[in-house]
């Protein structure tokens, strides 16, 4: 659609409704990152004052993420990172079995289960939470980290993409470990998964980041402080907390930088596909 | 109808400098092809005149008028693309109406047009199709429907049946030649194939390297190429080219062996030289050079044979059936005026 | 070439175990639950369509399915165009796009619930900026989300502004899969910039358009952590969307018959919406 003939004011038009676009889409995440190493007392930004004060700090202080670490952040963060790493462990093992059998075996109600998959990952899962809840409770797992594990080890997108990958690989590879005597298992440990660790690094990043941004779930299902997510922390201090503002600022800010670094680590990946692969 | 010109035409995308100054006459009905390998320039120019690209600098006129500055749309010429760029969501009468619509003609009016047009290229039980529903050649036959639908000045085609097989192309290169006498348009059409441009053009231009390395009658350029490059370009299988020096009115090769040059060529010894033969050209000749065969190919009507003369490759078209083995000394001569001579630094024509 | 009929199985058991009990069970139990009650005694008993009953009597039932269609009403059409404008603002090559496609794309980093938090923090009226600058241009401070009128606006927006980005990707994908070719015949056949946006972009983005609309719906019905952090369904209940009608049965009234009730009226709406998406992943490519 490039017309060589353009006008040099579209140019700019376009340059100028992206530069405006992309600075209101970004404002609010530097203010919150200037403001969390704000000294406390320049917390407050009564609506008066407004000024340069408003987003320059006088100085530069740690004081806020200082205080974190003797609240119940740590905590948090701590409660966040195991239940994400556990389930990048199982998730991985689980959903990668499942997406071999998908690509290297035949066998009955292949395509209806394979339907079921697809269908699990296109039902958003908020819609189960409360009835999930029911079961939970019923299990006797209210606040505890299975609670927040076990559910979301199984996941449809992670069988689909491991799948795609184990499909890709020549069936040949798989016929001469079989000729050669290799059980099914030892070309799925030994073989498949070494080949996939792109795969393998995707999903793993992609069920850290489900889990490090989930709300809903640990909310209901866990909300009890010994086990609250980071997520869950923050929105509790907001309705509660009343005098650690400049904790606010930083934990929030740290959640946000947290979660940051896996998702540049695949946006690449996110962007590429969904541009390929997108409506498909 | 039309006549073009370009004028020194130039384009650069950023640092690198695809067309390198072309300047080219095209007069009112002709067929002109436009051949080169990859890389050459040629679909650029082709761009440049329809105006999908604009011009680095020079100048390109339709019909006396500078179009250089103006967009496809005032430029009255319709284009042909290689993948047919047909719009996928419309029937084939709506994909071919779609100009027309734009310009705000009654429906009756382009649909007449269209159904014209459908009656020239045989689509008529298509038009209420999709593209998706049509096979390559149909989809062919309907972007350049679409072109002709809009009686243009000029009709450009860039490489339409590269996308087809084989045996498809060569169908549609007739009923392409055949819609060229019909209609008598100017057309310009780019192809890679040496043998689409020999036998649909009027003129051919070939092109390398951003530059045209010569135009003319396609039996003009394949008699007398003006240099190595057209020479080897024209013509399957392609010229044979053995390095020489001239000695006594004939081109000796590194191991002495003595090529026939059928002309006067005295004045030229002791330079170096480039001696092309086409295959078709080359006999068995009992007083000629020689050289030791390597592979034997009969394809029926025809022998071919790879010859090693000098140290260099020879191939050989013999139009009969010959016996001969590999390992065989053979004895060969050329026929008619069919020896070229080329400066061996420059690759230019040394005329005689 | 396999050894046991069982291996395929045993291979899929772990992950199949999983989805069909935590996300085809849940189901189940959704339907099964909102049909029972506990009894003062303590203890589950079928009641039948009961409660689903006294979720028809219920004023503030209706209220909040009307709120939550309202809701959809706006966000849906909005989330898409704005998607669609960026899109088409990044889509053609220019130097330096790369940058503002990364900085568009940035809030998806950022959880549902910190962008609730985030600009909990950033509309307040003390602890913000948003006031201050519009005292300054002489607007005037906004209550935002603390106002009856203003709540479920300001929530659109704090949606719309995580969720921009992501949907852009999508349509890019759209826009980058029509051929390039196509626009140069459309040129060439003399169209301008809005006629070969309206007869070339358009009709060929009407798939991918379709699909981010619904598979946005799905989400979008199914809103609620800016609801429980920020508004908690207020004030006055104009936020009052039906996930958090489900939650606060659950939580803050025990009442699990209704809100599973609710819930199941919340999946029957999203599978309508998913049967839907299907349709149109599927459809078979008649114009391609």
């Amino acid at each position: 659609m490039d017309n060589p003939f353009q006008k040099p004011h579209v140019l700019m038009l376009r340059y100028g409704l992206l530069s405006i676009l992309a600075f209101i889409v970004v404002f609010p995440l530097v203010w919150l990152a200037l403001a969390s190493v704000r000294p406390q007392n320049e917390i407050f930004q009564p609506v008066s004052d407004f000024g340069w004060n408003t987003f320059i700090p006088s100085r530069f202080t740690l004081d806020n993420y200082r205080t974190l670490l003797n609240g119940d952040f740590p905590l948090a963060v701590k409660n966040s990172t195991f239940v994400a790493l556990t389930t990048v462990l199982f998730g991985v093992v689980v959903n990668a079995l499942a997406g071999f059998a998908f690509a290297v075996f035949d066998f009955r109600g292949k395509n209806l289960l394979f339907l079921l998959v697809i269908v699990s990952f296109m039902m958003p899962f908020e819609a189960i939470v409360l009835p999930l809840y029911v079961m939970i409770r019923a299990f006797g797992w209210a606040n505890s980290y299975q609670a927040l594990i076990v559910p979301e080890i199984a996941n449809g997108m992670v069988i689909f993409l491991f799948r795609q990958f184990f499909a890709s690989i020549p069936r040949d590879f798989y016929e001469a470990a079989r000729v050669d005597g290799a059980s099914w298992f030892y070309i799925f440990a030994r073989i498949a998964m070494p080949l996939s660790w792109p795969t393998i690094a995707t999903s793993g990043l992609m069920l850290f980041l489900a889990q490090w941004d989930s709300f809903f779930w640990p909310v209901v299902a866990a909300s009890d402080s010994a086990y609250a997510v980071v997520q869950v922390a923050i929105a509790r201090n907001i309705n509660f907390e009343q005098n650690d503002w400049g904790g606010l600022f930083a934990s929030t800010n740290l959640a946000i930088l947290l979660g940051t670094i896996p998702f540049l680590l695949i946006q690449r990946f996110y962007v590429r596909t969904l541009i390929s692969g997108g409506i498909k | 109808m039309s006549s073009m010109k370009i004028d020194t035409l130039r384009k650069s995308f950023g640092e690198l400098e695809i067309l390198r100054g072309i300047s080219l006459d095209v007069r009112h009905g002709e067929f002109v092809a436009l051949v080169g390998p990859s890389g050459c320039g040629k679909s650029t120019l082709l761009r440049l005149i329809a105006g999908l690209e604009a011009a680095t600098s020079g100048h390109i006129f339709i019909d006396d008028r500078d179009v250089t500055r103006l967009p496809p749309k005032e430029r009255d010429i319709a284009m042909v693309f290689q993948n047919y760029a047909l719009y996928p969501h419309l029937t084939v009468r709506a994909n071919m109406g779609f100009s027309l619509k734009l310009r705000g003609d009654a429906k009756d009016q382009i649909n007449k047009k269209v159904e014209e047009a459908a009656g020239v290229l045989g689509l008529e039980h298509l038009l209420d199709r999709y593209p998706g529903q049509l096979s390559g050649g149909q989809r062919q036959r309907v972007a350049t429907g679409r072109a002709i639908v809009r009686d243009p000045k000029l009709f450009l085609f860039d490489e339409p049946l590269s996308n087809l097989d084989a045996k498809l192309r060569v169908q549609m290169r007739t009923e392409i030649k055949a819609l060229h006498q019909r209609l008598g348009s100017t057309m310009i059409y780019v192809t890679h194939d040496q043998i689409e441009a020999m036998t649909l053009a009027d003129r051919i231009v070939v092109m390398q390297g951003g530059r045209i390395e010569q135009e003319g009658a396609p039996l003009d350029l394949y008699d007398r190429p003006a240099n190595a490059f057209v020479g080897g370009f024209l013509g399957s299988p392609a010229m044979n080219f053995i390095k020489g020096t001239m000695s006594d009115g004939a081109v000796k090769a590194s191991d002495g062996t003595r090529l026939p040059v059928l002309s006067e060529a005295s004045a030229l010894d002791g330079r170096h030289v480039l001696w092309g033969a086409r295959p078709e050209s080359i006999v068995p000749d009992d007083n000629g050079f020689e050289g030791t065969v390597e592979v034997v190919e009969p394809t029926g009507p025809d022998t071919q044979l790879l010859v090693r003369v000098a140290g260099d490759p020879l191939v050989v078209l013999l139009r009969k059936r010959m016996k001969v083995n590999a390992g065989d000394k053979i004895r060969l001569g050329v026929v008619g005026e069919d020896t070229h001579l080329f400066d061996a630094k420059d690759g230019m024509r040394i005329a005689l | 070439m396999i050894s046991s009929r069982w291996t395929p199985f045993l291979f899929l058991a772990p992950a199949l175990a999983g989805l069909l009990i935590f996300r085809l069970t849940p189901i189940l139990v959704a339907v099964g639950g909102s049909l029972s009650g506990v009894s003062l005694m303590g203890e589950l008993r079928y009641v039948g369509l009961e409660n689903f009953e006294y979720l028809a009597d219920d004023p503030e039932f209706w209220e909040s399915l009307r709120t939550t269609l309202y809701f959809n009403l706006l966000i849906n059409p909005i989330q898409l165009a704005v998607a669609f404008a960026l899109a088409l603002l990044v889509f053609r090559p220019l130097p330096g796009v790369w940058f503002y496609r990364t900085l568009l794309v940035l809030p998806m980093a950022v959880s549902t619930g910190i962008s609730a938090v985030l600009f909990g923090l950033f509309l307040d009226g003390n602890l913000g900026p948003m006031n201050g600058f519009l005292e300054w241009i002489g607007i005037g401070a906004q209550p935002f989300h603390r106002s009856h009128d203003q709540a479920l606006y300001t929530l659109i927006g704090i949606a719309t502004w995580k969720g921009a980005g992501y949907w852009m990707l999508f349509l890019l994908a759209g826009l980058y899969s029509i051929p390039s070719t196509v626009y140069e015949a459309a040129t060439i056949d003399g169209a301008n910039g809005w006629q070969r946006f309206r007869y070339v972009t358009l009709p060929l983005m009407r798939k991918p358009m379709a699909f981010v609309l619904v598979a946005d719906t799905a989400i979008n019905f199914l809103f609620f952590a800016p609801v429980y952090i920020l508004t908690s369904g207020g004030p006055s209940g104009s936020t009052s969307v039906l996930m958090f009608q489900a939650y606060r049965a659950a939580f803050t009234f025990s009442d699990i018959g209704r809100s599973l009730a609710i819930s199941t009226v919340l999946l029957g709406i999203i599978a309508i919406i998913v049967v839907l998406e299907f349709r149109f992943m599927r459809s078979p490519e008649e114009a391609k």
